[in-house]
């Protein structure tokens, strides 16, 4: 996925420009912590509709060289975002691409803040689904250890930060929290870690 | 490359990719695809495996997103009887009580239908048409 960057990094600056983007869910955990290591697809922050030329040209030719899905880079988890998300404080500068000094930045990565992070898996909590609940479960526990909280009322109060209609009727939260499994967390999960 | 079909994400676990990863892609597949292209993904009945968990999900997973997505029908393999569970399968970790009965309460019929006990909304993705 860096060396992805790089490339989007590379064909921002030959095009005469610079694109921001916030990387989410679980592309921003691969990216960037030590607990979670499935590749992904890349969910992004809103892009300009519709893309600009040099960037749908960029993706699709990344994603045949690496046999990638068409849709690897998405902005579809725009819906599911927080508005109250402050774009400053609950986002972290992850890196600049192309990596290393001898190239101009043409694509600047950011990250959501723990704490975000953790909210956005709280209002799915998915921790039963058949297929990546394992993986949800232990992403939270992971988020929680972090963030340095392990009850479900202090995970539900960062619920409601973000989200305060979930927050308020996060019965279904505070019965999973409960009752899930407790551990699987690694002793000392990281989140977020920059690129360099 | 993500699988084209059910069957494809079902061959690949069989060579050793993850089940969950392999059968997560597929639903991705199915979901970024038109009607007529979902039927065909879900069509062709996946080979029978070792794995008879594998195969009640495989069953359970083409008739939900087939009635979720209002294909209008549903492929008949997925009703044959190794598409059935003899015995309960929880999809959680938790060994509480309580949480096998939220789960047995708020299974979709086509998973509770096969023995399978699973969140009321299994299969979301993080994505808007999810």
């Amino acid at each position: 996925m860096l060396l992805a960057f790089d490339e989007i990094g590379r064909a921002a600056v030959a095009a005469g420009t610079r694109l921001q983007i916030a990387v989410y869910g679980g592309s921003a955990l691969m990216l960037a912590s030590n607990f979670r290591f499935a590749t992904e697809d890349v969910d992004v922050s809103r892009l300009q509709q519709p893309w600009p030329e040099w960037l749908r040209t960029t993706i699709n030719k990344l994603a045949q060289e690496h046999r990638w899905s068409e849709d690897w880079f998405n902005d579809g988890v725009v819906f599911h975002l927080s508005a109250l998300a402050d774009p400053a404080e609950d986002h972290l500068e992850f890196g600049t691409f192309p990596r290393g000094p001898e190239e101009p930045p043409g694509l600047m990565v950011y990250l959501p803040s723990a704490s975000y992070l953790l909210a956005l898996k709280l209002k799915a909590i998915r921790v039963n689904d058949p297929l990546r609940g394992e993986q949800e479960r232990l992403d939270i526990l992971n988020l929680m250890k972090v963030i340095g909280i392990s009850s479900a009322e202090e995970a539900i109060a960062l619920l409601a930060r973000y989200f305060p209609n979930s927050g308020a009727a996060a019965e279904k939260q505070k019965f999973l929290l409960t009752y899930m499994k407790k551990d699987g967390a690694v002793d000392a999960p990281e989140y977020p870690r920059r690129s360099d | 490359m993500r699988p084209n079909t059910l069957a494809e994400a079902i061959e690949r676990i069989r060579s050793g990719e993850l089940r969950d990863v392999a059968l997560a892609e597929f639903v991705d597949t199915f979901l970024s695809a038109d009607a007529a292209a979902q039927y065909r993904s879900i069509e062709q009945e996946p080979e029978i495996t070792n794995d008879v968990r594998l195969d009640a999900l495989a069953g359970a997973i083409a008739e939900y997103l087939a009635k979720q997505h209002r294909l209008g029908r549903v492929p008949k393999w997925v009703y044959g009887a190794n598409r059935r569970l003899d015995e309960p399968w929880f999809t959680t970790s938790s060994t509480e009580p309580a949480m096998q009965e939220y789960l047995a309460f708020s299974s979709p019929a086509e998973f509770r239908s096969r023995n399978i006990f699973t969140e009321e909304r299994p299969l979301r993705r993080a994505r808007a048409r999810a």
